[in-house]
């Protein structure tokens, strides 16, 4: 049964197909229905091939299932093949999973949306691009998948595109993409320069054989990384996915939280060989992760924006993750790849459920004491919340705690240190935004008042599903304390991850690392506490006391405002003088120019043609002896 | 296999042919559609008799008649090309008031000179499936008889075609005259052997490159290609502007290619070619860029590819040259058909000022015709690009760079008159009314094949590419 | 006896006559002559080449060839006729309707 895994991509594939062509005349009903149901036939299937997996011995993997030899051109040769092995399998099920109560949750969510078909279509694409990334046996389908679920990203954060800043965002993601897929690409080709082939598998063996050196094999991981900058949105290449969130909340969900920006993490995890040869490309993934999660978390102190916050705290949860990856513990990133999707998917739809009941009402300045009116989502919004503050027993303490373990025992003590700042940061963030939503007064506009209603059923049961996850799905790689043999997920993935050098602890200092952790978790809710609940006007005076710092996290570190001071103004600026100067006159001159005396030549041409059968004649006959006469003398 | 069975395809052809001529009589005016379909099986019947050889040896009568992979390759081509054209006439000919039953006759006939002409090996039988294509090719320029300029097409490819053979002819008689046999073989061995070639054998391997080269349409010699192009009712154009082209090229490539590797100096054959590769390019392209009439546009983009063919002969690659075939059919014929596509009783329309507002009037027909003309200009991700992109490295490989220079630049000149058509559908306010017939099953089942096999040309092409190792690594090589 | 080469300067000078003629000739159906008579220096040719190397191949392609013309001329006057009707004229200045 395992045989069958290279249908899970093709199954949305297809149905977003059929929705391109069909999409407008199908009824909404059976959209959405055609959507989910493809999902979620991925998802079984996904399932099936996991359990299939698990039956096989390891020497068998990772299964591999050429389609087409798709191209060939001279040495280069890019099989349509996939893969399925232990990191895939986690990368598809939680893909497919995820995906589909993102879409189930849509189906309510866009109800009233005109363009019902085409987000469905976009959906369905996307989760076809990105199975494709993360089955693809080679780094060139990779790299497909890569830009395709870069395209579909565009395509959804653009979504309302009527809407100015829409179109904008959309634009920005797009372009700031592409500056890390350069890094991506260039990092393919020197792959192929040096090893002979883009297959992950051939790539494995010349790692493993000796035949990279260790200064190339930075070379590459570094360029790959800029491409993982890009797509999982580190420093400095973050800036789009804040305005990404200016797509419909499913959207940001499913790609912005649970599926796109990971890719990032997946790739560094799926070339783990190639990073832990490198070392230093090792160490600065590290480092980058540490300090985006640091910086990220302090940018989520001060917004407003519900969703705004929320996207800096994934900015900030895959720092984490790549803290995982650089310093050795890849497991333990790609464990909190998986339970961040739980919760941030679960965090994201939920903040779309206050959204919905609010009539679009972002500002959660303006919210306040919905506890009473929204008692399906408050309860599984506080489990999202608890679960990314790293409060134990929920799935985020033990994914956190695995990396900041691993980084403590790997003698990264600066990483480390930054790791649990960052824990403060996120359980004071995460509970401003829950007290200021649902506890405290109302500051409701009485508008939005009126139409003030919780969401319907099939919104609010996708949330009841996720926060079921969010609390369960930590127990499959408990930590060392809690007996030898329980992390599960690590040894599913050790095929994949070979755990070589990874420095273990003593039971007691990793005790002690847990609950200083913890108590920094709970600190940080505490001071939420007596900020919004105890004494509101805490705030305030801090940001009296304080006008310049809370100027400069408010105002995000003025980063959009440098980038665009630095780099698209002088751009800009370059380009129009480069446009007048050079394009106008040399370029254009020449072109009209060269347009001319083409346009004169096919005139003196076509002047032959005339038509005339003894003409037609008399030319064949200079052919002819033009070219005896070549052939002869 | 023996050698009756080698001959299973050419009679089934041939049977076809006699069979549907025999219906004609007694099918009435209005159901002739019908011999379209008898057709058709036989073409299918046919084509599976040349995949059932493949692979197998290939040498029958006394070697006479070469049955290897790359006869078959082209063969197979030619029966898809002849089943597409078929397809797109059904509606066209009772549209446009020429429905008779000889054409689909004739079209077979066409097609079982072609098959000859792929697989002998001997001068005189190549000779005679060129006459049995070319006689056909006459009558079917002029079957549109109350239109005069089919009429005029077809006298004027009767008028140039005979006068191309009887070069042909005489260079024949010249290399007989020298090495005593019409077989390719003889005479390449003669050319290989002899260290002082004669004058004669010179002027009768120019001559016969002559005749092939008005076959295949290019300059000097492709004078009739627009003129006879524009004429002949469009499906028949579709038709002509691939079959000859591929069975010239084929017959070229069975010829020259012993010689590139001979001992006496190939280097004047090989500048020739060079030469006229070039001039194909530039002025099939120059021309192109005035025409108004899509059909005549045609013409000259097709005598341009045939200059970008030449290049693939030059840089002896011919399995680039094999893709560029397949690619072409599937794009060509699409373009063609899209024109066809806007027609409607007794009315073609043809000028570039019909096709303004197509796009947003017809989207399906608009948006096909448009990744058709995007292949043809070669863009990626289409066949087009591909097929350019392996005809060109492999001419860089070999060395060619300024003629791959020229050939570039001429394309860059062909984008633009391409991408006219599509600025007039897509960006022009139309200026008069133009309805068309849309009942014509068949023609959208060849527009949605061709779009098919172009974008599966240029996104997984790696089938057909080992299919086209396979035949090229057979070829008989006398 | 004569020898081949006088064969061979005969049909070339035929053939070169055929051809100039034919875009000299302003008359489809003088034009279609010239073709003939090209073929015909090519018949000569192939006679004259069989003879001398006393090989029957150069006879037999003779017969072909006839054949070829035969059929030529059936299509040909066929397709002049249909001209001829259609403009009633054979003058081949007169063929000028597409052109460029």
């Amino acid at each position: 049964m395992t045989d069958i895994f290279w249908i899970i991509p093709l199954i949305p594939g297809l149905s977003s197909l059929i929705l391109v062509i069909f999409g407008t005349k199908l009824p909404k009903k059976y959209i959405s229905i055609q959507a989910c149901a493809a999902v979620f036939a991925s998802f079984v299937v996904s399932v099936i091939s996991f359990i299939g997996l698990k039956q096989i011995p390891h020497e068998a993997y990772p299964l591999i299932k050429n389609l087409y030899p798709w191209i060939q051109s001279g040495d280069f040769k890019a099989a349509l093949s996939f893969q399925f092995d232990p990191l895939t399998a986690v990368m598809a099920l939680v893909v497919t999973g995820v995906g589909f109560i993102i879409h189930v949750y849509s189906i309510g969510y866009m109800a009233k949306d005109k363009s019902y078909a085409r987000f469905f279509q976009n959906m369905n694409l996307f989760t076809f691009s990105m199975l494709i990334l993360v089955m693809g046996s080679n780094l060139v389908l990779m790299f497909v998948g890569w830009e395709g679920v870069g395209l579909c990203s565009y395509l959804l954060i653009g979504f309302w595109f009527e809407k100015h800043s829409a179109a904008n965002a959309g634009k920005k993601a797009f372009i700031v993409n592409r500056i890390g897929d350069a890094g991506f690409i260039l990092g393919i080709l020197f792959i192929f320069i040096y090893v002979g082939s883009v297959e992950f598998r051939a790539i494995n063996e010349a790692i493993g054989g000796g035949h990279i050196t260790q200064s190339i094999a930075t070379l590459i991981a570094l360029l790959l990384f800029v491409g993982a900058v890009g797509k999982s949105a580190q420093i400095p290449l973050y800036v789009w996915l804040p305005d990404a969130m200016e797509g419909p909340t499913p959207v940001s969900a499913l790609i912005h939280a649970a599926t796109m920006v990971t890719a990032g993490v997946y790739m560094v995890a799926r070339m783990n060989l190639l990073y832990t040869l490198s070392g230093t490309a090792a160490n600065i993934v590290a480092l980058v992760g540490a300090i985006t999660a640091f910086y990220a978390a302090t940018m989520a102190l001060t917004q407003n924006d519900i969703k705004r916050v929320l996207a800096y705290s994934t900015i900030s949860q895959l720092g984490y993750m790549f803290i995982g990856c650089g310093v050795g513990a890849y497991a333990a990133g790609i464990f909190h790849l998986y339970t961040h999707a739980f919760f941030k998917s679960l965090l994201f739809l939920s903040a779309g459920s206050v959204m919905h009941a609010l009539s679009g009402e972002l500002n959660m300045q303006k919210m306040g004491g919905l506890k009473k009116y929204l008692p399906r989502t408050f309860p599984v919004f506080l489990i999202g919340a608890i679960a990314i503050s790293g409060v134990p027993f929920l799935s985020g303490f033990f994914s956190k705690d695995a990396i900041l373990t691993s980084a403590f025992a790997n003698g990264n003590y600066l990483v480390w240190a930054l790791g649990i700042a960052t824990v403060v940061l996120t359980a004071f963030y995460m509970f401003r935004l829950i007290f200021l939503t649902f506890f405290g007064q109302e500051r409701l506009d009485p508008e939005v008042k009126k139409h003030l209603h919780e969401s319907p059923p099939v919104m609010t049961i996708p949330l009841q599903i996720l926060a079921f996850f969010s609390i369960v799905a930590g127990y499959v790689g408990l930590p060392l304390v809690f007996g030898k043999k329980l992390n599960l997920f690590g040894h599913f993935l050790e095929p994949v991850i070979k755990v070589s050098h990874e420095a273990h602890l003593n039971l007691s200092t990793e005790c002690l690392l847990i609950l200083f952790s913890v108590a920094v978790a709970l600190f940080g809710i505490y001071l939420a506490y007596i900020f919004y609940i105890k004494k509101p006007q805490t705030p305030h005076n801090l940001v009296a006391k304080f006008p310049t710092l809370y100027k400069l996290l408010y105002n995000k570190y003025y980063v959009d405002e440098i980038y665009n001071a630095t780099i698209v103004q002088p751009m800009i600026k370059g380009s129009e003088f480069v446009y007048d100067n050079f394009d106008l006159k040399v370029i254009d001159g020449t072109l009209n120019g060269s347009a001319k005396t083409t346009g004169f030549f096919g005139k003196f041409f076509s002047y032959f043609q005339t038509g005339l059968i003894k003409d037609y004649a008399l030319i064949f006959l200079l052919g002819v002896i033009l070219l005896l006469g070549y052939l002869l003398f | 296999m023996n050698s009756l069975n080698a001959m299973f395809p050419l009679l089934t052809l041939i049977v076809g042919a006699l069979l549907v001529l025999i219906l004609e009589v007694s099918i009435k005016r209005e159901n002739k559609t019908y011999l379209a379909f008898i057709s058709i099986i036989f073409l299918m019947i046919c084509g599976f008799f040349c995949v059932q050889s493949w692979g197998k040896d290939f040498s029958y009568f006394n070697n006479h008649l070469y049955l290897d992979n790359f006869a078959l390759f082209f063969s197979i081509v030619l029966i898809i090309t002849t089943i597409l054209v078929t397809l797109i006439s059904m509606k066209y000919l009772s549209l446009q008031n020429t429905n008779v039953g000889e054409y689909y006759a004739l079209l077979l006939l066409a097609l079982s000179g072609m098959l000859i002409m792929v697989s002998s090996s001997d001068l005189i039988v190549i000779f005679l499936g060129l006459e049995v294509l070319s006689m056909s090719s006459y009558t079917l320029a002029g079957l549109k008889r109350d239109d005069q300029k089919s009429s005029e097409a077809a006298l004027k490819y009767f008028l140039l075609g005979s006068f191309a053979s009887a070069f042909l002819v005489y260079g024949l008689a010249l290399l007989y005259g020298v090495s005593n046999s019409t077989s390719i073989a003889v005479i390449i061995d003669h050319f290989k052997t002899e260290s002082s070639l004669s004058f004669m054998a010179f002027a009768g391997l120019g001559l016969v490159i002559v005749g092939f080269g008005f076959k295949i349409a290019v300059v000097p010699f492709h004078m009739w290609t627009p003129d006879v192009y524009q004429g002949a009712p469009t499906p028949i154009t579709a038709f002509f502007s691939i079959g000859p082209k591929a069975v010239g090229f084929a017959v070229l490539v069975r010829l020259l290619y012993p010689f590139w590797h001979v001992a006496y100096d190939s280097e004047v054959i090989f500048s020739l070619l060079w030469i006229i590769s070039a001039l194909t390019m530039i002025i099939g392209n120059l021309i192109a860029l005035r025409q108004t009439n899509i059909k005549r546009m045609l013409a000259y983009s097709s005598i341009a590819h045939a200059g970008y063919l030449m290049v693939a002969i030059l840089s002896q690659d011919t399995s680039s040259l094999m893709f560029y075939f397949v690619v072409y059919l599937f794009m060509n014929i699409g373009a063609f058909a899209a024109v066809i596509a806007l027609g409607k009783k007794d009315k073609e329309y043809l000028e570039l000022d019909d096709y303004a507002g197509i796009g947003f009037k017809y989207p399906w027909i608009g948006a096909t015709f448009a990744v058709f003309l995007f292949s043809l200009a070669g863009f990626p991700p289409t066949g087009g690009f591909l097929a350019k992109f392996y005809v060109f490295s492999a001419a860089v490989r070999e060395g060619l760079v300024s003629l791959v220079i020229i050939g570039v630049l001429a394309s860059l000149v062909s984008v633009y008159y391409y991408l006219r058509i599509i600025v007039y559908m897509y960006m022009r306010e139309p200026t008069h009314e133009v309805d068309i017939n849309l009942e014509n099953p068949a023609l959208f089942l060849v527009l949605f094949l061709c779009l098919y096999g172009v974008l599966q040309l240029g996104i997984f092409p790696g089938n057909i590419l080992l299919i086209i190792k396979q035949a090229v690594s057979s070829i008989a090589f006398l | 006896m004569v020898p081949t080469s006088y064969f061979i300067i005969l049909s070339a000078i035929l053939f070169v006559l055929g051809a100039f003629a034919f875009f000299v000739k302003r008359d489809l159906i003088t034009q279609f002559l010239c073709i003939e008579v090209m073929l015909s220096a090519a018949n000569l040719a192939f006679i004259a080449f069989a003879k001398s190397a006393s090989s029957l191949d150069g006879q037999i392609i003779v017969i072909f060839i006839i054949t070829v013309a035969a059929a030529e001329a059936a299509v040909g006057l066929a397709i002049i006729l249909l001209v001829y009707r259609q403009k009633k004229t054979i003058k081949s200045e007169d063929m000028n309707l597409m052109k460029g």
